[in-house]
């Protein structure tokens, strides 16, 4: 092999390596921005910091029959695929039957500042625990006959009882509360 | 022992096929309650939480259309040429074929009951507020309104015309003739009314209250003639375990044959219930839902259909 012919070769060779080097080059760099690019990318990995601000959120059964609703504010009572007027604006949790009826909240009231936690039958309130803004709590129950039993504490204690209607248990006595 | 043990069996499984004879179909396509079913001639319609109206043949139990709400769906009302529906705090009208509403209406709270009227002329619609609202059907444009003492979830026409009922504690009855007159208030529930039914002759009239009961009304003077409570199922065995199922729940629905030999009730304890109109004589159960039955309509034919907070409609050869 000549000089000449041994130039030439190295030539090739260079260019060769040329190539190679600027292909290695530009695949460098795609790995490069493509790992910048999945780094900035959200993931479906649970950032435990995060948190979601919405107004609600509704969990539903395999039925798609409301059960849960966290809300503010929550929406108007349902019982039996009728919805009734609900006395003032509430905010929190609702808990709802397999019928889609309403059944407990645990709730604030924008208009009295009250915060509560009821129990219901289906679809009357069965049991109350209140706390007012201002001070003070009561605890009621009822059944569907009339029998009540409020336990009260608010500038005194109170305590009644009620059977179908008529009150048996009152402490303290009418003329002792007014005293 | 075991011989009443095996009557009882023997009762139950006789009752299941019964139930089993008397059930002819079952519509399946809604997600979530369905709160209403009406009949439309050949056809059923039912609206439901899912923001849907449906239309079913009756027949077959195809499914024909699904008509967009795009809300709750509380109450329907149907006869041949149009379906109304209550839809949150409005009412919208569709002409059987078209896919849009030719009106719709606000009401002043969520329309949960709906009646049109045996001529097709009137809709009224009675609202949780405690406002009765009525209807020109052919425009829309609101006839009367009328303030209801014990509020609104109930509402129905006398198949002759004559009589319109709604309510909710407290049931009102006016004679109809185009506009309301000589009120009558029917008292003696002591919570909501979910549903009222006159009889075909319009002498009696069925209410179903979430009060655990329905009451049958003597039309002309206002008295309660029966007073009907559910008394079953009470106790059974399941699993290997038992248990136990409140006797008394809240009745949703009432309906009366087209023929005036018998009404249905139903509500939270999953069954429909068979009644006797001149006694209040409890017939018979129709077991099949799997959740409380929300409203009852009888077709033209005697067929009864059901609709139910399990997602279904199912619909009952009752004779």
């Amino acid at each position: 092999m000549d000089l000449d012919e041994r130039l030439v070769r190295l030539e090739q060779t260079c260019r060769q390596l040329r190539r190679r080097a600027n292909a290695s080059i530009a695949c460098a760099a795609l790995l490069v921005i493509g790992g910048i690019t999945i780094a900035a990318k959200p993931t479906n990995a649970i950032d435990e910091d995060a948190v979601l601000r919405v107004r609600g959120v509704i969990i539903t059964d395999a039925n798609g029959v409301e059960r849960v609703r966290i809300g503010a504010p929550l929406p108007d009572p349902m019982a039996f695929g009728r919805r009734a007027e609900r006395l003032g604006t509430l905010s929190g949790i609702l808990l709802s039957d397999a019928n889609g009826t309403e059944r407990s909240g645990y709730v604030t009231s924008d208009e009295l500042g009250e915060v509560f936690f009821t129990l219901d039958a289906s679809p009357r309130q069965q049991a109350l625990f209140l706390a007012n803004a201002e001070g003070g709590a009561n605890l009621s129950l009822w059944d569907n006959d009339g029998n009540a039993a409020q336990l009260a504490a608010v500038r005194q204690p109170i305590l009644e009882l009620r059977k179908a209607g008529k009150a048996v248990v009152t402490l303290p006595a009418a003329e002792e509360g007014a005293k | 022992m075991k011989r009443v043990a095996l009557i009882v069996l023997l009762l139950l499984t006789a009752r299941t096929r019964a139930a089993e004879e008397a059930q002819t179909l079952v519509l399946r396509g809604h997600r979530g309650v369905v709160s209403s079913v009406a009949y439309a001639g050949e056809r059923i319609v039912s609206g439901g939480a899912d923001g849907t109206v449906r239309i079913w043949n009756a027949t077959t139990g195809d499914a024909m259309t699904t008509l967009r709400a795009n809300a709750e769906v509380y109450a329907l009302a149907a006869d041949a040429r149009t379906i109304a529906a209550g839809v949150e705090r409005r009412v919208m009208l569709w002409d059987f074929g078209a896919s849009r509403a030719r009106w719709t209406a606000d009401v002043p709270g969520y329309a949960n009951a709906l009646a049109l009227s045996p001529d097709g002329a009137t809709l009224a619609v009675a609202s949780s507020d405690g406002t009765l609202s009525l209807f020109a059907t052919s425009t829309g444009a609101r006839i009367a309104t009328q303030s209801l003492e014990g509020g609104g979830n109930a509402v129905a026409f006398s198949r002759d015309g004559k009589w319109l009922a709604a309510g909710g504690y407290e049931i009102t009855i006016w004679r109809w003739n185009g506009s309301l007159s000589e009120p009558r208030m029917l008292k003696g529930h002591r919570d909501n009314a979910f549903a009222l039914a006159f009889s075909p002759d319009a002498t009696r009239l069925v209410s179903a209250s979430v009060d655990r009961t329905a009451r049958l009304w003597n039309v002309a003077d206002g008295t309660t003639i029966a007073t009907l409570t559910t008394k079953e199922p009470a106790h059974l065995k399941i699993g290997g375990k038992d248990r136990s199922f409140p006797q008394q729940l809240a009745v949703t629905s009432a309906a009366f044959a087209p023929d005036g030999s018998i009404f249905a009730t139903a509500g939270a304890d999953r069954a429909v219930h068979l009644w006797d109109p001149t006694t209040g004589a409890h017939r018979t159960a129709l077991q099949g839902h799997t959740r409380a039955i929300t409203a009852l309509a009888f077709g033209a034919d005697g067929r009864l259909a059901s609709s139910s907070a399990d997602g279904t409609v199912r619909v009952w050869r009752v004779r």
